[in-house]
């Protein structure tokens, strides 16, 4: 498929993630290479297969549901980058 | 180098068992070690307590006590395991400063085991790569010929192991991040069967592929570490519910095995020296031999590029800038302080699948490229599982290539792609796998491949082709 510099910017903006008007150009380029090498999975017979999602098909771990301790708020908040009275702290989202 | 250094894992282990060396003068010289061979670029970090543990260690076992098998041995670990105290980077300016506040399962058992940690190892960041040359710490070299890249994603663990900068060490590998690397740098790397080795704490690339997997230098330290981290845990949902049965005895009776040799690992793409040193190495082995068709192969690299980067993409919406990861300056609002902070704290390669994982899950798209790798990802599944039913195992090259020189693939992201096309499959169908070195002269893996579940076998039937191709 063709692959645009408005495709490309839309899936960038959808990952949260931007690219200068600069290096777009060459990005594009690339990323069109890769996704037409991926089409080649389109030569496979795939017709009547269900999707695999996961190596190990079956009941997965389970545990008792139990009330158990776990991170201290000063052991979660120890990375975090602004943080003020046990919170982390974000720009303000409501006017 | 002390001497000890050159022993193998298990041999270091008895002679602190039996008080000949101490934990702090083993752990003091692979420091010295490390020290001397900086400019490998195998550790990112070392640890700060790795010295005071060993003398704990030493005091212990003076009490009396036994410590547990690891008798205060250290361990190397890759830097996308976390280690509570220990910054884990996972190479990448977005995790620079993280200190992790818990302890990964393996961590905790290799610690429990009376293992000591000695470093974090270097590594693409976030696993992404083939080649350990994707860090912000700068690139790993292949300690035997430092012109060339140590294979990766697991470079620096594979490096340290094989320059005796550790006595082993783990990594993680998620399309062959721990066998190529072992194949490059001629040690032995095993990626058990996933959901073997519980995956908590293991910083997340592509769940449904990610396994952890020790790096040694023979297969016998190998299943002395893999004892140490296998078995079920609560705290993994995938992990395997059947308890594990440590390896007691390896060795197997190899003349009865019946061996598959995949024809698409020898074929286009793979080079010939390659295909030439795997071919003598299997035709040296008292196994039946038939020649296998996986035609898939030449589509693994495709499934795996859209079903690990769609992962991927999802796994790494977590850094956000909030939590506990890098936080650009100057945004404007919360929507900007994520775009900033991921569009400064993610490398090239990072970025790129991220939008390679994007657009495939994308609408529109999901269906066409997804769902359709998805979909092969069964048949290549269903083919392997039916050729296990004649085979005990298949047998290939690990990489279709030796090592190649450092930045020689760095600007074309398809051919370092292309060195995972041996490897992806044992991940996409969850089989266990092991690269061993099938030559002393040169940096060549073969891969043995098993049915689910069976790695006691394959480790036993790796114990005797590595004795098998010693002899050559």
């Amino acid at each position: 498929m063709q692959i645009e510099n408005a495709l490309v910017k839309k899936v960038a903006a959808l990952a949260r993630l931007e690219f200068s008007d600069d290096s777009l150009a060459s990005f594009v380029t690339e990323f069109a290479k890769i996704i037409s090498y991926i089409e080649k999975i389109n030569e496979l017979p795939l017709e009547g297969l269900s999707p695999l999602s996961h190596p190990v098909e079956g009941v997965q771990m389970l545990r008792e549901d139990k009330v158990k301790g776990s991170l201290s708020i000063s052991d979660a908040l120890s990375n975090a980058p602004s943080k003020r009275d046990g919170f982390f702290t974000v720009p303000r989202v409501l006017e | 180098m002390k001497k000890i250094l050159r022993f193998s894992a298990k041999k270091q282990a008895e002679l602190l068992k039996k008080g000949e060396v101490s934990s702090r003068e083993l752990v003091e010289a692979y420091l010295e070690r490390i020290e001397e061979r900086r400019d490998i670029n195998a550790f990112i970090t070392i640890s700060d307590e790795a010295l005071s543990e060993a003398k704990r260690m030493d005091s212990v076992r003076a009490g009396g006590e036994n410590v547990g098998p690891l008798s205060g041995l250290p361990v190397a670990i890759k830097d996308n395991i976390v280690t509570k105290g220990i910054r884990t980077t996972c190479a990448s300016k977005m995790l620079e400063k993280f200190v992790p506040p818990f302890d990964a399962t393996v961590v905790e058992k290799i610690k429990g085991s009376g293992g000591i940690v000695l470093g974090k190892t270097n590594m693409d960041e976030f696993a992404m790569g083939s080649s350990s040359e994707w860090s912000i710490f700068g690139a790993v070299k292949n300690p035997l010929d430092t012109t060339l890249t140590a294979g990766g994603s697991s470079g620096g663990s594979a490096a340290a192991v094989a320059d005796f900068q550790a006595p082993f060490a783990l990594g993680s590998d998620t399309g062959g991040s721990a066998r190529l690397p072992a194949s490059f740098c001629s040690i032995v790397g095993f990626k058990p069967t996933y959901g073997r080795v519980s995956r908590y704490g293991l910083v997340a690339f592509a769940s449904s592929l990610d396994q952890i997997a020790p790096l040694a230098r023979n297969v016998e330290d190998i299943a002395f570490l893999f004892n140490i981290i296998a078995g079920p845990d609560e705290r993994d949902s995938t992990s395997i519910k059947e308890p594990f049965v440590p390896l007691e005895n390896l060795g197997f009776d190899i003349s009865k095995v019946k061996l598959g040799m995949v024809k698409e690992g020898l074929g286009e793409g793979v080079e010939k020296r390659v295909r030439d040193v795997v071919v003598r190495a299997i035709e040296m082995l008292p196994s039946a031999v038939d020649e296998v068709s996986v035609p898939e192969v030449n589509y693994s690299v495709p499934i795996y590029y859209v079903i690990s980067t769609a992962e991927a993409s999802s796994n790494l919406a977590r850094y956000d800038g909030i939590r506990y990861s890098y936080r650009a300056d100057g945004y404007s609002d919360l929507k900007d302080l994520y775009i900033k902070t991921r569009t400064e704290g993610f490398g090239e390669e990072v970025k790129r699948r991220i939008m390679i994982g994007t657009f495939v899950l994308s609408s529109g798209y999901y269906e066409a490229y997804f769902l359709r790798a998805q979909k092969a990802r069964r048949l290549i599944r269903d083919r392997l599982d039916t050729l296990f039913e004649r085979f005990d195992f298949l047998v290939m090259p690990t990489s279709p290539t030796v090592p190649f020189r450092l930045g020689e693939k760095l600007s074309d992201p398809l051919a370092m792609y292309m060195s995972d096309m041996l490897t992806i499959i044992a991940n996409l169908g969850g089989y266990p796998a092991i690269s061993l070195p099938a030559s002393k002269k040169e940096s060549i893996g073969l891969q043995i491949i098993a049915p689910r579940m069976e790695d006691d076998r394959l480790l036993r039937f790796a114990f005797e082709v590595e004795k098998a191709l010693s002899a050559m």
